[in-house]
């Protein structure tokens, strides 16, 4: 089987509200930074994967906003909708069937265009579940309590997540939410959902994000820094959120067992080096790194404790400030694998980690991480 | 390009207003039927690992075994939500969002909480359903839970 690598990437600021841009000027902006980056144009593109989606838009089929400027023109172009993360993967399987050379990859959202209450209460069927009114973030809340309560968690165990991830964000020049604070400021922050607080919930941002992959066979003609793909997993859980345990993931344990076995990973706290996760809400960082098995179950707190995690441990965990740092829907999942490759390309500038060559990029959506993609990526082939 | 001081962004403020017609299906119409006739929640129980499913789920060639589940239950976590939410529910902020499992079912399900102060709320208490005095066919035929009170005899 070809190997596959990420041989460019390009993303925008992250802001709250970009009305100075529509989406495909959004989109335009990311894919010609990739375009001046490789020295390349519309001919060296064989088809194309976006990740938008129609409700966050308001349009039907989102991409057709973006097929212009990500140049669709007489090629191939088709969408997720759902998380970046899904759309690399979709994006690798197009180059696997034979069929493509090259896949640009590329995702665009803005939360400052709709109602993020309602889109999220949207995301619940209209049976059974949308006219109570709750949204993700309330989903998350009950999420956030399950979890702290089963592991005698606190409050304040959330907020060193937020510290920790809030101060790399200082050093990332596209975040948007970057703060150098401490635990009793975190906690001082307006309770939102109990027991999340402002600063525990992602802030709602627009942006956009672009990935080459390229066959092994045209990725020198691209770079002479490839990342390459070298494991991958996503798997669903149930959709109603009481018919799953939500202290726990099964699909986030799945889809890590599959992508360390594809990537001949046996011990993730000691093979990585660096790793970049979808925490939409603080309590999802502790559990997501337990689950991706960095740490005992209700001992993901440990990892920041003993600082294990922070920029310039031993393993980096959100050194770009994660998703609490940014957080364009569809969009982050795919930041997180632009940014791992960042990292592997020892481009990732005042929060690069030093001599990273194995990172995990993971992507979720679906109220409390119904479904999730871990990435493991390679500077080595 | 960039703005002169004296030119404006256009931003075109609208909204989507589309009405829909969603199918509950025999399974859910049956739940709703139970709630209206008779103030009584029924849930299914899986033919092949025994749980009883809360809300209840369509089983292969009509093998639905029906069971009535609660009216009490326990609360598995729960969230005070202090941001308006849509006007779907009419319910004044604010909101307690919780997930209950109800006596017989081995799933929980998401409602909400009323006449309860929000700081009295706790995960394992008892609460029991308070029905709507009109049934409109949706999830606030049952209109909360309120925490079920010890009967002294």
């Amino acid at each position: 089987m070809h190997r596959v690598a990420i041989v460019g990437v390009a993303q925008t600021k992250f802001a709250a509200e970009k009305i100075d841009q529509n989406y495909a000027e959004l989109a335009y902006e990311v894919v010609d930074s990739l375009f001046n980056q490789l020295g390349i144009g519309h001919s060296d593109i064989d088809n194309i994967v976006t990740a938008s989606s129609d409700f966050w838009d308001g349009r039907t089929i989102s991409s057709m906003a973006v097929q212009d400027a990500v140049g669709a023109w007489l090629k191939s172009e088709t969408k997720v909708s759902s998380d970046g993360t899904l759309a690399v993967l979709y994006g690798m399987m197009r180059i696997l069937s034979g069929s493509f050379g090259t896949t640009l990859v590329l995702a665009h959202s803005k939360s400052s265009e709709g109602n993020q209450t309602m889109l999220g209460n949207a995301v619940f069927d209209p049976i059974y579940q949308r006219q109570l009114g709750f949204d993700l973030v309330a989903a998350g809340a009950m999420q956030a309590r399950a979890y702290l309560e089963k592991y005698n968690l606190t409050e304040a165990d959330l907020a060193e997540v937020v510290v920790k991830n809030l101060g790399n964000a200082t050093y990332n020049p596209n975040a948007q939410r970057a703060m150098s604070i401490t635990v009793e400021d975190a906690l001082k922050s307006n309770l939102v959902a109990d027991p999340l607080r402002e600063l525990d919930i992602a802030p709602n941002s627009d942006g956009a994000c672009v990935l080459l992959l390229a066959r092994e066979d045209l990725v020198s003609k691209f770079t002479d820094k490839p990342v390459w793909l070298t494991g991958v997993g996503h798997y669903q859980d149930n959709y109603y959120l009481g018919d799953r345990d939500l202290t726990t993931s099964k699909s986030l344990e799945k889809a890590a067992a599959k992508a360390y076995s594809m990537a001949g990973i046996i011990n993730p706290r000691k093979e990585l080096n660096v790793v970049e996760l979808y925490d939409t809400f603080s309590h999802q960082e502790l559990m997501w790194s337990e689950l991706l098995g960095l740490a005992e179950r209700g001992r993901g707190i440990d990892l920041i404790r003993s600082g294990v995690t922070k920029l310039g441990g031993e393993l980096p965990v959100n050194p770009s400030g994660g998703v609490l740092g940014a957080h364009a829907m569809f969009v982050a999942g795919l930041v997180r694998v632009a940014e791992a490759a960042l990292q592997l390309r020892g481009e990732a500038g005042a929060y690069q980690v030093e001599g990273a060559s194995k990172a995990l990029a993971h992507g979720t959506v679906g109220p409390c991480g119904q479904t999730h993609c871990v990435w493991i990526l390679s500077n080595e082939k | 390009m960039s703005l002169q001081p004296d030119e404006e962004l256009v931003v075109y403020k609208s909204s989507m207003r589309i009405p829909y017609r969603w199918a509950a299906g025999l399974i859910a119409s049956k739940f709703y039927r139970h709630i209206a006739q008779e103030k009584k929640i029924y849930a299914t129980r899986c033919p092949k690992t025994q749980k009883v499913l809360m809300p209840p789920r369509k089983s292969p060639n009509g093998t639905e075994d029906w069971v009535e589940v609660g009216p009490g239950g326990e609360i598995k976590s729960f969230t005070v939500v202090r941001y308006p939410v849509p006007s779907l529910n009419p319910t004044t902020l604010p909101i307690v969002y919780a997930l209950i499992q109800l006596d017989g079912a081995d799933t929980a399900f998401v409602h909400q909480l009323g006449e309860i102060e929000t700081d009295k709320v706790k995960t394992g208490m008892r609460v029991t359903a308070v029905f709507a005095e009109k049934a409109a066919g949706n999830i606030l035929d049952i209109q909360y839970f309120k925490p079920e009170t010890v009967e002294i005899v």
